[in-house]
């Protein structure tokens, strides 16, 4: 969708919210 | 003549025709006690068959009955070897009419061509021997078309009688023998992510049933049970480990694309009423109760919901086999005429299928790969400063269970993504994250 929008530079995480989560780096608490 | 006036005649024919099987037993008896020097025990057996025969039969037979019943064939009395087997086969014969003719349980197979063996006569080694005779060559000459065609497979009056000459005659023959089994085993594998499509078997089973070959209540009860064992596996599986089990299922799928794109979504926007229609949409089927176990869904509305959706799936596919009983009669004929081919044709059909999804989901996941970013790489792009539009497209469901994200990231719906990042512009790095 955005690439049909025209964004040039789209890209998934690799592992999503738990691989970023695994790899220890810092997150936010939504409310 | 009047049907009141024929009656009698009926009765006294039936009679008669009593009488003369009666006759033959006693004909049996009596060459063999001419044949053979009886035992006394023996001849105590054979006194007492021929005290129930007189029983049975009344007067003596008259002389012009007796001819008619040895049909001018005077036997030679001698003494024979085979005469105690044949007093044996007079017993064994004597069983076979009474379940043949008064019971009617029993099949006799009276033409060697057109009657085939009792099938739970036959060993279990025995039954796939029948596929390579089978496959060996047309039926009998230019008797293909009625031999081959499945109506030969129809149930007679007792119930037993069945002819196959293909393989795939074989396999229609392994579907009414184990067809339940067979129904449980195909949906079980299919729901639990196996490439084995069951609706196809359904159908089939559908139609068998169309011709009472088969219990629509019993296919029914199959797919339900075979269905809810797998999705309350996945769905315990769903509650303990929560969305991570949704990526082994990804993994697994041959629809990944399906799988990852907006399963998630339409579960959250349809709960579990979405279980009633899941299994009619492609990767949904499977991804929907891990779905349910782990956005906390009770375990009775989940078994309510699945069981209903089961027998809504499995209900559509066996009542269109009903209705095209016809259609698919033909396309089993068809198959059937092509003999041992017609298996190879249908492995060739299901190892296309199966290799054109696995090559869809081979480049899915190819450009999936070559597309994203990896945590290192985005938290060092962090750690220099730049500052891409990182974007949380998961589900509400998905955020409550993990109520955390990457930080300065943007929560948005994914059907919302394109216009919530209206102020963005296009050459920006945009970094799109789920579960």
């Amino acid at each position: 969708m955005l690439i049909d929008k025209g964004y040039t530079k789209v890209r998934p995480l690799a592992g999503g919210l738990d691989g970023w989560l695994d790899a220890g780096y810092p997150a936010d608490v939504i409310a | 003549m009047a049907e009141d006036e024929g009656r009698p005649l009926v009765a006294a024919q039936e009679l008669h025709g009593r009488g003369d099987v009666l006759l033959q037993i006693g004909r049996h008896q009596q060459a063999i006690l001419l044949r053979v020097r009886p035992s006394r025990r023996r001849a105590r057996q054979l006194g007492r068959l021929r005290i129930a025969a007189v029983m049975l039969i009344g007067p003596p037979p008259s002389a012009q009955q007796i001819e008619r019943t040895v049909d001018g064939d005077a036997m030679k009395p001698r003494a024979e070897v085979r005469a105690f087997l044949e007093m044996a086969e007079l017993l064994v014969r004597a069983e076979e009419s009474l379940l043949h003719h008064v019971v009617g349980i029993m099949f006799i197979s009276s033409h060697a061509i057109g009657h085939s063996k009792h099938r739970f006569g036959m060993t279990l080694d025995q039954l796939p021997e029948r596929i390579g005779i089978a496959g060996s060559g047309p039926a009998y000459h230019g008797e293909v078309g009625r031999h081959l065609h499945r109506r030969n497979l129809r149930l007679d009056g007792r119930g037993l009688v069945s002819q196959y000459h293909s393989p795939v005659h074989s396999l229609v023959h392994y579907v009414l023998v184990y067809g339940v089994s067979l129904i449980f085993i195909n949906v079980l594998l299919e729901q639990l992510g196996a490439p084995v499509p069951a609706v196809p078997a359904l159908i089939v089973a559908g139609a068998l049933s169309r011709d009472g070959k088969m219990s629509s209540t019993n296919i029914l009860l199959a797919a339900i049970a075979a269905s809810l064992i797998a999705d309350y596996m996945w769905f315990l599986l769903g509650r303990r480990y929560g969305y991570r089990i949704l990526r082994t299922l990804c993994r697994i799928s041959l629809s990944p694309d399906s799988c990852v794109r907006d399963t998630e979504a339409r579960f959250e926007r349809w709960g579990l009423k979405s279980l009633l229609i899941a299994k009619f949409i492609p990767g949904f089927s499977t991804v929907a109760p891990p779905l349910a176990g782990a956005s906390g869904r009770s375990t009775l509305a989940f078994v309510a919901y699945d069981g209903i959706g089961a027998l809504i799936w499995a209900g559509a596919a066996v009542a269109a086999g009903r209705a095209f009983h016809r259609a698919i009669d033909r396309v089993l004929a068809a198959l059937e005429n092509l003999g041992g081919w017609a298996l190879v044709v249908i492995g060739c059909l299901l190892a296309v299928l199966i290799a054109v999804k696995w090559a869809q989901r081979i480049h899915f996941l190819k450009q999936l790969r070559l597309a994203r970013i990896e945590p290192h790489e985005l938290k060092a792009m962090f750690d220099r400063g730049e500052v891409p539009v990182v974007v949380d497209v998961r589900t509400p469901g998905a955020r409550k269970h993990n109520p955390r994200a990457i930080p300065n990231a943007i929560l948005v719906h994914m059907d919302d993504v394109a216009t919530q990042l209206g102020d963005v512009a296009p050459h920006t790095e945009v970094v799109l994250y789920c579960t």
